[in-house]
């Protein structure tokens, strides 16, 4: 029986370390479109900036929207 | 979500063969030689954007300001090729001879330019170092044709990918794996991040510049499946991306300026000590006088180290060009001729080795004796004869003959005697094997292809020789 643990045993670690082998295997970039990871960040950094300046827009639209209501209350107050 | 395509700027296609010769890389055009003035050749298709980008006040002051190549327009007819000719830069010098200053120096230009661009709506469609030369100790833009109208909705500047690839990514690659800058001369297109991903340290790619130039790319380049459409958002959010973009862009190339390094000649002059303050200052003033004599225009340092006799002759006006092998050395020289304004170009290059021609059949990138043959009134070789015999094991008749092809007119040659402690450092025990470095041998060799016109020794002994070349 002891042989028979041994040869299991044995499998089970070959597959693990197969297991291991392909999950670090690297890819093959002989073929990979050169420059397409760096386009890739480029577009998500793009992303992102149009978030910010999305973002920014609407800031500047409510500071604007208090600046005229607080402003045009203060004008009436003057009156 | 944006998409785009995977876009490379037109100048790395290979889509004309260009049989009447000169470069044939670019769509729209080829740059030739004719005797020593360099042509372009606009096709017919492509003249009207070029002559109307060339005639804009942009292009105008650029070239006024001496950052982009000053053009003349020779012929300019509808429907007919156009013909451009550009001012020669005297001693073009390839990213392969630079010293990182000098990268950061080019890169810094290409950003500048491109971002001027952007207010008159146009963007740069080319961004490698091959379009940069030097002129002096400052980069000058050569490829006058790279700028292209922008699409307002393109939020993209397609030309990303390859100034990473070919400006940061060698940058990274000295920084932080210590790879030479001279490696890019076998790198046209530079780097892939994939290239560089397995030597760098593994905590170090998860941060600063790193991450964004290597290890997401690398990531993403597995996974992007990337559509053939570009992308296309509103006008004010593209400009506000392209921008942030070079911003981003330049703190990183900022963040990759290489600390000073001592190196084995970076400090060589302040701390050799064969040379006592009374042998400085006698040298220094041979070579003053002897070049305010002989008022060279163009003269050739070799072996220039930090750049002090460089200083000297640009400092009596000439142009210089300093060759050393070593990079802190050479990087310190450009630095200090950068600060003073003066007119010397230091380029790391090695007189018994010399930078090959590279390219296709050789003849995309000269040797750096075919651009130095004939181009120079005076040669100086000072504390470096020793090193081309000895340490190089060169013959002093294959030294001299070469010096004459170099020179037009003048050499200013330092002779360093046996027993000298350099020549003796340099032989280490075999001195049996250059017994015949006598000084007589010297004058003897030297005679055959120049006329000694001064000479003066110096308090430790070593010798100092001006001649003057036969015929």
């Amino acid at each position: 029986m002891r042989w028979l643990y041994a040869g299991i045993d044995l499998s089970f670690t070959t597959l693990l370390i197969l297991a291991v082998l392909c999950a670090l295997a690297q890819p093959a970039h002989a073929y990979v479109d050169p420059g397409s990871g760096l386009l890739a960040v480029q577009i998500i950094g793009t992303t992102f900036a149009g978030m910010i300046f999305m973002l920014r827009r609407r800031v500047q639209a409510f500071f604007r929207g208090m600046t005229v209501h607080f402003g045009s209350k203060s004008g009436k107050d003057a009156e | 979500m944006l998409t785009s395509s995977v876009l490379e700027p037109p100048s790395v296609r290979e889509t004309h063969s260009s049989p009447g010769g000169g470069t044939f890389r670019d769509p729209e055009g080829r740059l030739f030689r004719d005797g020593n003035r360099i042509l372009r050749e606009i096709y017919p298709q492509h003249s009207s954007p070029a002559l109307a980008w060339l005639g804009s006040p942009l292009a105008q002051r650029w070239m006024r300001q001496r950052r982009m190549a000053p053009t003349t327009i020779l012929a300019s007819e509808p429907g007919q090729p156009a013909l451009l000719e550009h001012e020669r830069i005297f001693f073009p010098s390839y990213p392969w001879e630079w010293s990182p200053g000098q990268w950061i120096e080019a890169a810094s230009l290409t950003l500048d330019l491109c971002e001027e661009a952007l207010e008159q709506g146009l963007i740069l469609k080319d961004a490698t170092p091959l379009n940069i030369l030097f002129s002096g100790p400052r980069a000058i833009f050569v490829d006058v044709l790279s700028f292209e109208r922008r699409d307002p909705k393109s939020p993209l500047w397609i030309a990303y990918a390859q100034f990473a690839r070919t400006f940061l990514l060698p940058l990274c690659a000295y920084v932080y794996c210590g790879w030479p800058l001279s490696a890019t001369q076998q790198r046209r297109d530079g780097y892939e991040p994939a290239e560089l991903a397995p030597f760098l340290p593994f905590f170090r790619r998860w941060r600063g510049p790193l991450l964004s130039l290597v290890s997401l790319p690398l990531l993403l380049q597995k996974k992007s499946r990337l559509s053939a459409e570009r992308p296309q958002v509103s006008e004010e959010v593209a400009s506000f991306a392209v921008r942030r973009l070079l911003r981003s862009t330049r703190k990183k190339l900022n963040s990759l300026l290489p600390s000073a390094r001592a190196s084995r000649w970076s400090r060589y002059t302040e701390t050799a000590w064969h040379y006592n303050a009374a042998d400085h200052e006698a040298k220094q003033a041979f070579v003053r006088n002897t070049l305010g004599s002989i008022r060279p225009a163009r003269v050739l340092d070799v072996g220039a180290n930090t750049g002090v006799y460089s200083r000297i002759a640009a400092e009596g006006g000439a142009d210089v060009v300093a060759w050393d092998t070593d990079v802190q050395a050479a990087g310190l020289n450009w630095k200090a001729a950068r600060q003073a304004g003066l007119s010397i170009l230091p380029v790391v290059a090695d007189f018994a080795r010399p930078t090959p021609a590279v390219g296709w059949q050789n003849q995309e990138s000269a040797s750096l004796l075919d651009r130095a043959r004939g181009q120079f009134d005076c040669v100086l070789m000072l504390g470096v004869l020793h090193h081309l015999l000895v340490a190089d094991q060169i013959p002093l008749a294959g030294i001299i003959e070469q010096l004459g092809e170099i020179s037009t007119r003048w050499a200013i040659v330092e002779w360093i005697p046996k027993g000298d402690s350099q020549f003796d450092e340099l032989c280490r025990g075999r001195h049996t094997l250059y017994s015949h470095l006598t000084e007589d041998y010297f004058v003897e060799t030297l005679s055959k292809r120049f006329t000694v016109r001064g000479r003066d020794r110096l308090p430790n002994g070593r010798t100092l020789w001006l001649a003057e070349r036969i015929g």
